[in-house]
C-alpha cells in the first residue's frame, strides 16, 4: 500500500516570552480561580512586528533547509492558518499560501488555503495525501503561521468575569510550522493511518470573529462543552487508529495530542487508558505549559520539542490526536524515517 | 483506468429571502438542500463537504463555515454513527471550487471517498454601510461521485498563478472596526490582467486533456462582466458562439459564478453526451484556473 511520509518539517517560535502571570496582570477582570494551576500554562511565545504569514514563511524556510526538495520542486503549498492577520487586517484574498509561495520562490506550486480550526494542518495533510497517492503531486508543503496574540489582547480587554467565554483566549500562543510530505519508499515508514471526522452537532461550541466592541478579534468558547464532547467521543477513534495500523499500545513510542491545557490532556489520556484497561501508561508529550496552545501548529511544536530533548528517535512510532472546533476529531499513526537525525543536524539556528 | 469525478447534481440559491436578506451560510444551505433534492444520494452518503465561499456571516474565522453548513444540512452530524462526514473550508478566491473538485477527484482516485459535496456562497453581511460589496448574493452546491464511464466527468485541472500581480486584487477585514469591516482593493485594470494570461491557461488545459480547440463544444467562464465576456473569444481563439454568456442576467458572483453559469447552461441548453465543456475561473493571486468537463 502506498504511504506518504514526513520528509521534512520546520517550526518558528518568536523570541519574546510572555508569562501567564503577565497576561493575568493585564486583564481588567482576571479570573478569580487559579488559571495557571488549572491550565498548567506558564508561558507562551508572542510575535512582535511579525504577522501570520511571516511566521509561516520562517517555518517554511526551515523545512526547506532540511528537505531534499527545492522550493521550485514543491507541487503544492497549502496554508492552513486560522489567523490571517496583517497590520490589523484579516486577509481574505488572495490566499495566504500565495504570499508564502512568493516568499519561497516556489513558482511551480499550486496553492490554496484550508481552514479547519486547530485541525487545519491535519486537514491539509489529508488533502495532500490524496494528491500524492493519486500521482498528482510528488511532494507538497503544509504550512501555518498562527499570530494568535490578537485574540489574547481582545480577551484582556473584554473578559468580564471568571467564567467568561473568552477565558480560553488566554491560553494561546504564537508559532509557525511547516511540513513537507512525499511518497514513502519503505513500507514500514510513513503515515499509516489518518482519519478526520466532523461532528457538526458541536459546531457552535467555539467562534472567532471581529469583536462587537472594536477591540480586535474575539474568540468565544464553550470550553466545558467542547472538552466533554471530545473526551466522550475520541477514545474509540484512537482505538480504531491503533487497530487499523496493527499496533498495540506497546508499539507506541509517543502520543502527541493537540496542546490545549495540561490537565485536559492528562485527563483525556487517562480516560482512554481506563476505558481500554491499559496497564502501562502512554508516553504523552505535553509542551503546552511552555508554548501555550499554538492552534494548528501545536503538534509540530511538540515534535520539535521532543526532538530537541532527544526523546524522539529515528524509526519511532508516533500517535497524533487532533481536536478542534467544528467539532473535528482526528487520529493519525506515523513511523518516522531518519528525520530526527536530519532535524538535529539542521537545527543549529533554532537551538 | 483512472477514476473520474462527475457532477451528479447541482443546486443553486440566488437573490434575497422573502423577509430578510440571506447570509452566506443560508445561501449555501439552500443550494445544498436543492442539490440533495435532485440527487439520488442523501446526506448520509456524503463523505466530504468543502465550503469555498470567501465572504462569511459575521466575518467568522473559526470554526469552519463548512461545519456550520454541515450542521444545518443535518449531514452526519454525530460521531460514531454508521456514516460520517469530514468538512472544512478551502479558500482561493474565485478558483476555490475548482481547487476543491480537483481535491475530491484525487481522493476518489485513491479510494478514500466515494462522494463529496462542494458548496460556495457569497453574501454581504457587513454591518458597515460603507462596505462596497461588489457581488450579487448567491450560493451553489455541487454533488460529485465517481463516473461510471471512462472520459465522462472532470479531466485534468490547470491553475496558473501570477503572484507578481497579487496586489491588484486584495480584500480583507479591518478587525479594529466594531464587528469588522470589509475592505476591497481591486484594480480597475484587473480584467485586462486576467485576459492577458488566459490563453496560456487554456493552451495548457487543452494539452493536458489531449484536446484541440475544435473539440471544445462550449466554454463556461466565470461571468466577470459583459465586456470581459465579449473580449474573451478573441483572446482564447475560440468562436464567440461557444462562449456561455449570461452576463445580462447573471452578474459576477465570485466563487459561485462559474458553476452558477454551468447550472443555467445545463438547464437551458442541455448539452449532448460527450460534449466537452471548458470551465474557466479568474481569481485573486492572480490565478486563472481551468478544466474540462465532459458531459
Amino acid at each position: 500500500m502506498i504511504k506518504i511520509k514526513m520528509e521534512s518539517f520546520g517550526i518558528y517560535l518568536p523570541k519574546k516570552i510572555v508569562t501567564t502571570k503577565d497576561i493575568l496582570a493585564s486583564c481588567r477582570h482576571p479570573p478569580r480561580w487559579n488559571f495557571e494551576r488549572v491550565t498548567g500554562i506558564q508561558k507562551r511565545r508572542v510575535a512582535v512586528n511579525e504577522h501570520s504569514a511571516d511566521l509561516g514563511i520562517k517555518a517554511a524556510k526551515r523545512a526547506l533547509k532540511m528537505s531534499r526538495y527545492k522550493a521550485e520542486e514543491l507541487d503544492f503549498i497549502i496554508c492552513t492558518s486560522i489567523s490571517k492577520q496583517k497590520k490589523n487586517k484579516f486577509q481574505l484574498e488572495p490566499a495566504t499560501a500565495m504570499e508564502i509561495r512568493t516568499a519561497l520562490g516556489a513558482e511551480n506550486a499550486k496553492i490554496f488555503d484550508i481552514t479547519n480550526a486547530c485541525a487545519g494542518m491535519w486537514a491539509g495533510i489529508w488533502v495532500l495525501q490524496g494528491f500524492l497517492k493519486s500521482g498528482l503531486a510528488k511532494c507538497g508543503m503544509i504550512v501555518s503561521g498562527e499570530y494568535n496574540t490578537v485574540i489574547t489582547e481582545t480577551a484582556i480587554q473584554e473578559i468580564k468575569n471568571s467564567f467568561d467565554k473568552q477565558i480560553a483566549s488566554l491560553t494561546i500562543g504564537d508559532a509557525g510550522a511547516a511540513v513537507i510530505f512525499d511518497i514513502s519508499k519503505e513500507e514500514h515508514v510513513g503515515l499509516h493511518y489518518l482519519k478526520l471526522i466532523t461532528g457538526a452537532r458541536y459546531s457552535n461550541c467555539c467562534y472567532a470573529k471581529p469583536s462587537a466592541l472594536g477591540n480586535g478579534i474575539a474568540m468565544y468558547t464553550k470550553a466545558k462543552k467542547i472538552h466533554e464532547a471530545f473526551l466522550k467521543n475520541y477514545p474509540p477513534y484512537l482505538k480504531e487508529a491503533l487497530d487499523s495500523t496493527g499496533w498495540s499500545v506497546d508499539d507506541i513510542n509517543h502520543v502527541i495530542p493537540h496542546q490545549t491545557a495540561v490537565r485536559a490532556i492528562k485527563k483525556g489520556i487517562r480516560i482512554f487508558e481506563e476505558r481500554y484497561k491499559i496497564k502501562s501508561p502512554l508516553v504523552t508529550c505535553i509542551v503546552v505549559n511552555r508554548y501555550g496552545n499554538t492552534s494548528t501548529t501545536s503538534h509540530f511544536i511538540a515534535l520539535h520539542d521532543l526532538l530537541l530533548q532527544g526523546q524522539l528517535k529515528n524509526h519511532q512510532n508516533v500517535v497524533l490526536l487532533t481536536g478542534a472546533s467544528g467539532m473535528v476529531i482526528g487520529t493519525a499513526t506515523l513511523t518516522l524515517d531518519d528525520l530526527p537525525t536530519r532535524y538535529l543536524a539542521n537545527s543549529g539556528d533554532i537551538l | 483506468m483512472k477514476k473520474r469525478c462527475r457532477i451528479e447534481s447541482i443546486g443553486i440559491s440566488m437573490g434575497h429571502g422573502k423577509l430578510f436578506k440571506l447570509g452566506s451560510i443560508a445561501h449555501a444551505v439552500k443550494a445544498g438542500k436543492q442539490c440533495l433534492k435532485s440527487s439520488i444520494y442523501s446526506t448520509k452518503d456524503i463523505n466530504i463537504l468543502i465550503n469555498t465561499g470567501v465572504y462569511r456571516d459575521q466575518h467568522i474565522m473559526e470554526p469552519s463555515i463548512a461545519s456550520l453548513i454541515q450542521n444545518k444540512l443535518n449531514m452526519n452530524i454525530d460521531f460514531h454513527s454508521d456514516h460520517t462526514t469530514f468538512s472544512f473550508d478551502l479558500l482561493n478566491g474565485s478558483c476555490g471550487m475548482l481547487n476543491a473538485i480537483e481535491l475530491i477527484t484525487s481522493q476518489m482516485a485513491c479510494n478514500t471517498i466515494q462522494r463529496g459535496m462542494v458548496v460556495s456562497s457569497e453574501a454581504n453581511r457587513d454591518r458597515h454601510s460603507s462596505s462596497k460589496f461588489p457581488y450579487l448574493p448567491s450560493g451553489v452546491a455541487v454533488l460529485l461521485d465517481i463516473a461510471s464511464f471512462d472520459r465522462i466527468g472532470f479531466g485534468n485541472f490547470v491553475f496558473h498563478s501570477h503572484d507578481q500581480h497579487a496586489k491588484l486584487y486584495q480584500t480583507a477585514i479591518d478587525y479594529i472596526k466594531k464587528n469588522g469591516e470589509l475592505i476591497f482593493e481591486i484594480s480597475n485594470e484587473i480584467e485586462n490582467y486576467f485576459l492577458r494570461y488566459t490563453n496560456a491557461t487554456v493552451n495548457e488545459v487543452l494539452e493536458k486533456n489531449n484536446l484541440t480547440r475544435e473539440e471544445i463544444d462550449f466554454v463556461v467562464p466565470q461571468q466577470i462582466s459583459a465586456d470581459f465576456l465579449q473580449r474573451l473569444p478573441t483572446v482564447i481563439n475560440i468562436s464567440k458562439d461557444k462562449i456561455v454568456n449570461f452576463s445580462s442576467e447573471l452578474p459576477n458572483t465570485l466563487s459561485t459564478s462559474t458553476f452558477l453559469a454551468l447550472y443555467y447552461f445545463m438547464q437551458k441548453h442541455q448539452p449532448a453526451a460527450g460534449n466537452n465543456i471548458l470551465l474557466l475561473s479568474f481569481g485573486s493571486g492572480i490565478t486563472i484556473a481551468g478544466t474540462i468537463y465532459q458531459v
